[in-house]
């Protein structure tokens, strides 16, 4: 019964211990995301299939799954569909539709940032088409950095392929670039430079992007000496692997290499190579500063008025406006009027001075986006706090009920043991109750047994006491002489469990007589017993019998109106002794039938069936009342088993 | 003096009817073996003494005071082995002798008998209380030199013992000297109501206003007793029990 609630107890732990451990566990993304749309979101990820080649088809089922998806319940599903929307368009240059996806799914994974794929995914997305877009560069430089970030955290090199992070680190090198955060800047270009080193040849455009970010970057961070190293190893890298894409770019970095180094020839040169078709209004401006700083007037004059032209028929942007007029100023200076230098000049003040403003107000809106943006975070980071708190004190609380319910089963368990304990202590106590019941008992049947019964003692010295009064010597000491051996004889058998028949015969012959003389004589007595028993070796517990003799005596014969007779007949049989004890007195009627009588009559009873059950004889004791056959007096018939 | 003896053993009515033949002045009026024969007897024949056996074999020897209209005789009990019936006794401040007699205790009662006044039938009352096997009574008898105090328990504050003499003070501050040892009373006066505190002190637990620990109890009247090392648990176990 213990044991098996025990069992119980320790299966609850154990069940409990269970739901403990797989509880956190079943929080993955996987778990949360339909199962069709998790696979074919994974398989796009890790590019079993050709994205750029499939993306159409990709797009168009990824927007058919999305309406699916409209609960609260697969808010999860329908980030991860808006995340992979995001990327492809971003694979795509769709940059307006890869941020409106990126926005979307991003709230969902920033709340969830254990997701680190997909928030991966979505911070990329948003930082490279912001930045592409050149409309928040602080806005761009905190998503990309992000990405970088968890491009760069341990563990990142098994998430997320190479090429992912090499773009997302090189992206953030640009960003911090545009914002001019030039050592942070150094710092993400060498990243991405470290990743790709060894894929020059694999993964060419990745190195190429990467070794021109991090030239960018120390250029502009005023390492021209490190910039050089870079410079040269992608010039052997380009002459090498023919990788041309880059080649522009290549030149252009040249171009400011030898223009910070002050090379200007070089740069000339460079610059002359480059292929400018995509931004002529920069060609112009940047070969009339190189001619300008070399003193070739007319080269310079011709890309002057290129650049004028192009100012004319195009739209330029103020910075690039502002950087014309400044090498038109120095051009003016050195070559042009007075006037033209003072107009070039006031130009470029006051240009520069919108710039500055614009840069100043353009600056404002970026940090307060940025701050917003930091704001937006701290208050998710506040929700999510908030979330992780909630959920703390749910599981808290389950964590609460658990221990109550496990308080209460152990109480209940504790009750339970307790009550059965108490039910086997008390049971053991009956025994020890009940057995110190018998051992009393026991003590009590020896001492009844065995004891001489004081008041016979007493009355036997009086009566001794008397013989001596009344000079009757003799008498008296043969009187004491029988006393000295009944009292013998009792003292040794209180010792002994068996003892032989003779010795207990004797004794009774002693006592009979002892007790005829305290009553002077008034009754008779006779013991008849079976031939032979002084040498019989029949023994029997004692003082069985004396206590039958006693009662026939005091209660029996003794105040007779008529004389007194006392009959003891003790017939050996098979097994047992059978003993008559009859006296011709009042019966069982008569008095001094007393609670000493009843008392002695229980243990007489229980010694006997003691012995039956020792021996296997069957005892017996019985009372018959002459008196009820129109005779005298009371008969005690004992079947007494012996050893 | 006239004497009656009633015993059922025969010895014994020989060896009392020898003592007294013995005694100057004292007579054998007669000799009784039960109940019924003394009560038959005692009906008829005026006697000054009764030497009466507590156990006999038609009743006791209290069933035999109960059954005569009068008792105009003084009483010496006389018992073999009844631890009970001499604590009764004795309570009701009644004299007894025990068997086998010895001769100078038996010369000693008689004479006692003959010159103390006769035992007051609230002795007997008390002793016959006391005889009960569960004694519901709440007096006991003493008797200081020849007056007979019948006290009720609450009356006793406590008992002193002294020179083998055993001084009651009572709550009226009156203070009886009995010529018993304090043991004999240790044992007559019930554990219910009174502890033997110290060799020669008794209290009546109702008495007590506190126990303290440095051993001595105070009785509400301010009395401080002393108690004995070997008592303190004891003590402590009543009173908290009370």
């Amino acid at each position: 019964m213990k044991a098996r609630i025990l069992i119980l107890v320790m299966a609850l732990l154990g069940l409990h211990a269970c739901k403990q451990t797989t509880a956190p566990k079943a929080a993955t993304l996987q778990a949360l995301v339909d199962k069709k749309v998790w696979l074919f979101c994974d398989s796009i990820e890790t590019e079993k299939i050709n994205v750029i080649q499939n993306a159409p088809m990709l797009l168009h089922r990824l927007h058919a799954l999305l309406p699916q998806f409209s609960l609260a319940k697969d808010s999860a599903t329908r980030a991860l569909i808006q995340c992979r929307l995001g990327d492809l368009y971003l694979s795509c240059r769709k940059k307006d539709s890869a941020l409106a996806y990126g926005e979307l799914a991003l709230p969902y994974f920033e709340m969830h940032p254990d997701f680190k794929k997909p928030l991966f995914y979505c911070y990329k997305v948003l930082g490279i088409t912001l930045a592409q877009l050149r409309d928040d560069i602080f806005r761009s430089n905190y998503y990309a950095t992000k990405a970088a970030a968890i491009c760069m955290a341990p563990g990142a090199d098994t998430l997320l392929p190479l090429q992912e992070r090499v773009q997302a680190i090189s992206a953030a090198a640009n960003t911090n670039t545009y914002c001019g955060y030039n050592g942070q800047s150094v710092k993400f270009a060498r990243t991405a430079m470290r990743l790709v080193e060894n894929h020059a040849g694999d993964l060419p455009s990745f190195y190429g992007r990467a070794i021109q970010a991090y030239i960018i970057a120390l250029l502009l961070d005023n390492k021209p000496d490190s910039a050089r190293t870079y410079l040269e190893r992608e010039e052997k890298w380009i002459a090498q692997s023919h990788y041309t894409l880059q080649l522009n770019e290549f030149y252009t970095n040249k171009t400011s290499y030898f223009y910070i180094v002050k090379q200007y020839d070089s740069a000339l040169l460079y610059a002359l190579k480059t292929d400018w078709t995509v931004d002529p209004f920069q060609e112009a401006y940047t070969k009339l500063e190189l001619y300008t700083l070399l003193k070739q007037p007319e080269a310079a004059r011709a890309n002057l008025d290129r650049a004028t032209q192009l100012i004319a028929g195009n739209d330029p942007p103020m910075d690039m406006l502002r950087d014309f007029y400044h090498h038109k100023t120095r051009y003016d200076i050195w070559y042009g009027t007075r006037q033209g230098a003072e107009n070039s000049f006031s130009m470029f003040d006051s240009l520069q001075m919108e710039v500055s403003n614009q840069e100043r107000s353009r600056m404002a809106a970026s940090l307060e986006s940025e701050y917003n943006l930091g704001e937006k975070q701290k208050a998710i980071d506040n929700l999510r706090q908030a979330d992780r708190q909630a959920k703390e004190e749910i599981r808290g609380k389950n964590l609460m009920l658990t221990i109550t319910i496990l308080g209460c089963l152990l109480c209940a368990f504790i009750i339970v043991a307790l009550l059965l304990f108490s039910r086997q202590a008390k049971l053991r106590n009956l025994a020890t109750l009940t057995r110190a019941d018998r051992d009393k008992l026991a003590l009590e049947q020896r001492l009844l047994r065995t004891q001489m019964e004081p008041h016979f003692i007493f009355n036997t010295m009086a009566a001794m006491q008397s013989l001596v009064y009344l000079n009757q010597n003799e008498k008296a000491i043969a009187y004491l002489n029988k006393f000295g051996r009944l009292l013998r004889g009792s003292i040794e058998h209180s010792r002994e469990d068996y003892v032989p028949v003779a010795e207990e015969i004797e004794m009774l012959e002693d006592y009979v007589s002892l007790q005829a003389i305290q009553s002077d004589n008034s009754f008779d007595y006779v013991i008849r017993t079976y031939e032979g028993f002084e040498e019989d070796d029949t023994r029997i517990p004692p003082m069985l019998l004396q206590p039958f003799v006693e009662n026939a005596i005091l209660h029996g014969v003794r105040n007779l109106p008529y004389r007194g007779h006392v009959e003891i007949i003790i017939a050996k049989q098979e097994g047992v002794l059978d003993c008559l004890i009859r006296d011709n007195g009042s019966g069982l009627k008569g008095p001094g039938t007393g609670t000493r009588k009843s008392l002695s009559i229980q243990i007489t009873r229980e010694r006997l069936s003691a012995l039956t059950r020792e021996t296997g004889y069957p005892a017996r004791l019985e009372l018959i009342d002459n008196t009820a056959t129109g005779l005298q007096g009371t008969t005690v018939h004992l079947v007494i088993p012996f050893i | 003096m006239e004497i009656l003896i009633v015993d059922d053993n025969i010895a014994i009515q020989h060896t009392l009817t020898f003592l007294i033949s013995k005694l100057p002045g004292c007579t054998v009026a007669g000799r009784c073996g039960s109940i019924a024969e003394a009560s038959t007897f005692l009906g008829s024949t005026s006697v000054d003494l009764v030497l009466l056996d507590i156990e006999l074999q038609d009743g006791t020897g209290f069933e035999l005071l109960d059954a005569l209209p009068d008792i105009n005789f003084k009483v010496i009990f006389i018992t073999a082995f009844d631890q009970h019936a001499i604590k009764a006794i004795k309570t009701g401040a009644l004299d007894y002798l025990l068997k086998p007699v010895d001769e100078e205790e038996f010369r000693a009662a008689i004479t006692r008998a003959g010159r103390q006044a006769r035992q007051s039938a609230e002795q007997l009352s008390i002793a016959r209380e006391h005889m009960s096997p569960t004694p519901v009574s709440n007096r006991i008898v003493l008797r200081e030199y020849n007056v007979i105090r019948v006290l009720s328990y609450n009356d006793i504050l406590y008992c002193y013992s002294h020179n083998g003499y055993t001084n009651f003070f009572l709550t009226d501050n009156r203070k009886i000297t009995v010529s018993r040892s304090i043991k004999e009373y240790e044992q007559m006066l019930p554990p219910s109501v009174f502890i033997r505190v110290h060799q020669s002190y008794i209290i009546n637990i109702n008495y007590i206003d506190f126990y303290n620990r440095e051993g001595f109890i105070v009785l509400k009247n301010s009395l401080e007793v002393p108690v004995s090392v070997r008592k303190r648990e004891e003590v402590v176990k009543t009173i908290t029990n009370l």
